[in-house]
């Protein structure tokens, strides 16, 4: 058991190393306009991480005190992922005015509701219901970054490689803490020191990914797209979708008849 | 037991990271952000003209006539040849069809402002289209839709693509003039910085 403890230990350790490289390219290669959300993140991780490595030594491991610091200081490190998120989906998408003012109210009606749903859902018990927000709150985290790269798809909106790259560290590091957040709830003790372990190996793997990002050349400022002219939309739309709308119920007729034929 | 507890929850999260993976896929088609006035007008070539012929390759006299000069051996082979032929032409059509709804998403991403009622339900017509053009292809494909269905979806689909055709031209002229005029915009504040 201790010898798991000592990984878990070394791994936080290797995180903590990590993150500073992430801080160190965010500021020396000033991309902390571009991702302002991102650095915002790493840093509140590491300030929780240091402020738990106090506490560890000050309190003990298994103090109550401890635990729900540590858990409430997870409401600062969500808001802050949720910011990081909030700027992937900016970087991507706002470059279109009309699909962007769009997605960002679907985008957020989509996290609110999953947010709500997950808090709603945890019940009171103090224990089991940090557990059950957390997980929800994760999926919540991976549902928005697939609606939003289906979003992208649907407009062939095409991803910097540098973008999709914190995405997928987002991704990767969500999915893994709600299947180990998963794996607690069922086991609960028995699981603990794996548990850490576990949480700690998918993020070191998501830090590395936006280490990659954040290496990446900046590229020149995108040029200022050819916007249309706002009668242009307004116009053919509502046309495009009457004709498709036609042409699906001579479709449903047709099939309708075939079936009544038979 | 407990297994079957996590099952549920990591179905879900492989199916996500599958729906992901596919969504960041690359297409081989140019960005719609890209798109230009030539692009809009190549949207006049219409598979509807060939419409005739493929009226010609369901019509009941001439499997009449092949029965009588080749046998029905040629006739039966024939026939499922021409079935082929007409799904492409269905296949095409639908191509048509998509290059117009790609047009759609072009003028939407130009534009500089949406309306998500309009962009649903163009979402929605679409999964409904495209579901509907399969079944029917399937059928085709099976030989389940009898010869005069087939040609009664032929009339419905190349009718539809001769208004289309209509549409489009007017929708390319409409947008390719649009995309003309921001293109001169966008020259004329490049010319003053």
């Amino acid at each position: 058991m201790a010898g798991i403890y000592t990984w878990a230990l070394r791994l936080s350790y290797l995180s903590f190393a990590l993150q500073m490289v992430v801080i160190y390219y965010l500021l020396s290669r000033r991309l902390w306009p571009v991702y302002p959300g991102l650095l915002a993140y790493i840093s509140v991780n590491v300030l929780q991480g240091c402020l738990l490595f106090f506490l560890y030594r000050h309190w003990g491991y298994r103090d109550h005190r401890t635990a729900q610091v540590a858990w409430g200081s997870q409401i600062l490190c969500l808001l802050a992922r949720a910011w990081a998120i909030a700027d992937i989906c900016r970087l991507l998408l706002g470059r279109y005015r009309g699909v962007w003012g769009l997605a960002w109210r679907l985008l957020s009606a989509l996290a609110c509701g999953l947010v709500l749903y997950s808090l709603a859902s945890a019940g009171l018990v103090w224990n089991q219901a940090v557990l059950k927000a957390s997980i929800g709150l994760e999926l919540s985290t991976v549902m928005v970054l697939v609606a939003l790269f289906l979003f992208a798809r649907h407009y062939e909106i095409v991803a910097l490689p540098e973008i999709r790259a914190l995405a997928l560290g987002f991704f990767i590091y969500s999915s893994f803490t709600v299947l180990n957040d998963k794996i607690l709830q069922i086991w609960l003790g028995p699981y603990v020191p794996g548990w850490q372990v576990f949480a700690t190996l998918p993020f070191i793997g998501s830090i590395c990914l936006w280490i990659w990002a954040v290496r990446q050349p900046v590229g020149k400022t995108a040029p200022e797209l050819a916007v249309l002219p706002r009668d242009v939309y307004y116009a053919l739309t509502p046309e495009v979708n009457l004709r498709l709308r036609v042409l699906n119920e001579r479709l449903s007729r047709l099939w309708d008849r075939e079936e009544h034929s038979r | 037991m407990s297994l079957l507890l996590l099952l549920p929850t990591l179905a879900l999260v492989i199916l996500l990271a599958g729906v992901l993976l596919w969504s960041l896929r690359s297409t081989r088609k140019a960005p719609l952000d890209r798109i230009c006035a030539v692009d809009l007008e190549e949207t006049g070539q219409r598979h509807a003209t060939h419409c005739p012929q493929i009226r010609q390759a369901l019509d009941a006299r001439d499997f009449s006539y092949l029965t009588a000069s080749g046998g029905p051996k040629l006739t039966r082979r024939i026939r499922r040849e021409r079935r082929y032929v007409v799904k492409d032409y269905l296949v095409a059509l639908r191509g048509d069809f998509d290059h117009l709804l790609r047009l759609a998403r072009a003028i939407a991403l130009l534009s500089p402002e949406v309306v998500a009622v309009h962009e649903l339900e163009r979402f929605r017509l679409t999964l409904q289209f495209h579901w509907r053009c399969r079944v029917i292809g399937l059928r085709l494909l099976f030989g389940a839709a009898t010869l005069p269905q087939v040609s009664d979806a032929s009339d419905l689909v190349s009718h539809l693509a001769v208004r289309l055709e209509a549409a489009l031209k007017e929708l390319g002229e409409r947008a390719a003039l649009a995309v003309e005029m921001a293109s001169s915009l966008d020259r004329r504040n490049m010319n003053t910085v």
